[in-house]
């Protein structure tokens, strides 16, 4: 899967977890701040993001996910 | 027995009389197994795991009673069991955080010096340095399998420390608190005026009395005090515990259906957008909100009611063994309100502050005479640090904090002195104030406006070191110094 259609399925679930539509999201947006998620709901999209990919992010990856790009880096890693 | 609870105070009686007799053959806990199916354990058959790992910790501990053993995992059944089985046997308890850093873990490991630490092996960033610094001292949380169920007594003195749960400070390190099995019993029994709401409404679903049975969702950590009292108070009434995970909500509270939930803002917040937004097919069965840890928007609180949810809220902290005010009113007027006054604890408001005293109480904090003396005044009243003002009808109401700590709507406390001298460390920084806004962390920074870049670089970085409830969420700029008190002293609000 390229890096845009990982993008893409990022700003969707972003869309249906937090109703934060596509154009508010760039790859330098951070998560807690310019799209002002709460801890819970990127919990939440990451759960989402395992379903979709088929994949487990283990614990400790969870802290390095600050900006949408490190989701996307991270993925593109693993089913790119 | 559906509608009736059986109120003991003691958890040996817990296990005895309601898992062992009254609701044995009742759900008493779900999870989802390591196949990835819904596991259904019985009153009875959990009772039969505590008295295994009782036994198992009989012989692994040479002599469980007073021995200090901290709990480091993920929630779990065999968590759970071990919590229950831990106070069975009489052992100090210490439930930790594995969200924290290394650091922390360790500084408040050191403080404890465990005899034991059960824990569940999972990949966490601090493990290898546990194993360097603890390895002789680990004990797999689910080393019970396969022993025997042991006797179990009553407990010496129910009133004895039997746990010990870690808290933040305002100065950034965190505090022990040091409770009994009492205080957590007590505050089950005087809680009871949450459950005839719960019964009235039931009834008047056309829920006949032997068909009544309340299941509990929990995504709230063990190591928490609500999560951890709620799971020595629902046996009390029949009501089975699901033990989810926050990061697989959605899908394992479609394959555990649940009456009821406990939550922290955050979660509210989730289910209302789901509720406004139709969504109410993803929450199931969902009728009851236990609502705790932080403060709850009013307007979130009416929309929920307003749509068929009873809210129950309780207010509490470790420092009270998660009792102190219990709010089921459903009028306008109350239901934003703190809650009202339980008949096991005393309450004044000292200068707007709110006290109490009464069996609840923490026995103080480990090792910390000082900040004892500080929280507990010499006539026995522990000074909550929260400002309220009381009604007519005895409802608190929390109008602000009086300690510097900031309580998220996650339900997590933070220290922001501990924040500000991570930022302090950035050279660009002349001078900064963390403090909440909306909710969340939000750090106000003096610098030159050339360097405002600089420093939110420096804060995404920082917040990479940071757990995701830690991270400075919003930055406002100031070119200027920062307002001062006429005594020099960086101004919070």
């Amino acid at each position: 899967m390229s890096r845009t259609e990982i993008l893409a399925q990022i700003v969707g679930i972003l869309e249906d977890v937090a109703e934060i539509s596509p154009d508010e999201v760039t790859e330098d947006s951070v998560l807690m701040d310019d799209l002002d998620l709460s801890s819970m709901e990127i919990l939440t999209i990451v759960a989402d993001l395992e379903e979709t990919f088929g994949i487990r992010i283990p614990e400790k990856e969870l802290r390095s996910f600050v900006t949408i790009s490190d989701l996307a880096d991270y993925l593109s890693a693993r089913v790119g | 027995m559906g509608y009736q609870p059986h109120m003991v105070d003691t958890v040996y009686r817990l296990i005895t009389e309601n898992m062992e007799q009254v609701y044995a053959d009742k759900p008493g806990l779900r999870y989802r197994g390591a196949d990835g199916q819904i596991v259904t354990v019985t009153f009875g058959a959990y009772a039969q795991d505590i008295r295994r790992c009782a036994g198992w910790l009989e012989e692994a501990l040479r002599g469980a009673a007073g021995r200090r053993v901290c709990l480091l995992g993920h929630n779990s059944y065999p968590y759970a069991v071990a919590i229950l089985a831990l106070l069975a046997a009489e052992t100090v308890q210490v439930p930790l955080n594995q969200n924290k850093s290394w650091e922390e873990l360790a500084y408040e490991l050191d403080l404890v010096e465990p005899d034991a630490i059960l824990w569940d092996g999972a990949d966490y960033p601090w493990r290898d340095q546990l194993l360097a610094a603890y390895g002789g001292r680990l004990l797999p949380i689910d080393g019970y399998a396969g022993c025997a169920p042991a006797a179990l007594h009553e407990a010496a003195d129910p009133k004895a420390l039997s746990m010990i749960m870690f808290t933040s400070g305002t100065t950034g390190r965190s505090k022990g608190v040091m409770l009994n099995q009492w205080s957590i019993m007590v505050t089950g029994r005087d809680s009871i005026c949450s459950w005839p709401p719960m019964v009235a409404r039931a009834k008047a679903m056309g829920i006949p009395d032997e068909k009544f049975q309340l299941n509990h969702f929990s995504t709230l950590p063990l190591f928490h005090i609500a999560a951890y009292a709620n799971l020595l108070h629902w046996p009390l009434y029949g009501t089975a515990t699901n033990l989810a995970d926050a990061r697989t909500f959605y899908r394992d509270l479609a394959d555990m259906p649940s009456e009821s939930m406990a939550v922290v803002p955050a979660i509210a917040e989730m289910l209302h957008r789901d509720i406004l937004r139709d969504r109410r097919d993803k929450l199931g069965p969902l009728w009851i909100l236990m609502c705790s840890a932080a403060a709850f928007p009013r307007q979130t609180l009416l929309d929920l009611r307003d749509r068929g949810i009873l809210i129950v809220q309780n207010y509490g902290m470790t420092e009270t063994g998660s009792g102190g005010l219990v709010n089921e009113a459903q009028d306008d007027r109350h239901i934003a309100t703190a809650g009202h006054t339980i008949p096991c604890m005393e309450y004044k408001l000292d200068g707007g502050e709110l006290c109490m005293k009464g069996e609840c109480l923490m026995l103080g904090y480990y090792k910390d005479p000082a900040a004892t003396a500080e929280a507990i005044d010499a006539e026995g009243w522990l000074h909550t640090g929260d400002l309220a003002r009381v009604d007519g009808e005895d409802f608190y109401t929390i109008t602000g904090r009086k300690k510097n700590l900031i309580i998220l709507g996650s339900g997590e406390n933070v220290s922001p002195e501990e924040l500000e001298g991570l930022l302090a460390a950035c050279p660009a920084i002349k001078e900064c104030i963390v403090r909440e806004m909306g909710q969340k962390i939000g750090a106000c920074i003096c610098c030159d406006i050339a360097q405002q870049e600089e420093v939110r670089a420096y804060i995404t970085e920082l917040n990479r070191t940071l757990p995701l409830y830690k991270r400075i969420a919003a930055v406002e700029f100031s070119a200027g110094p920062l307002p001062r008190n006429a005594a020099g002293k960086l101004l919070r609000k």
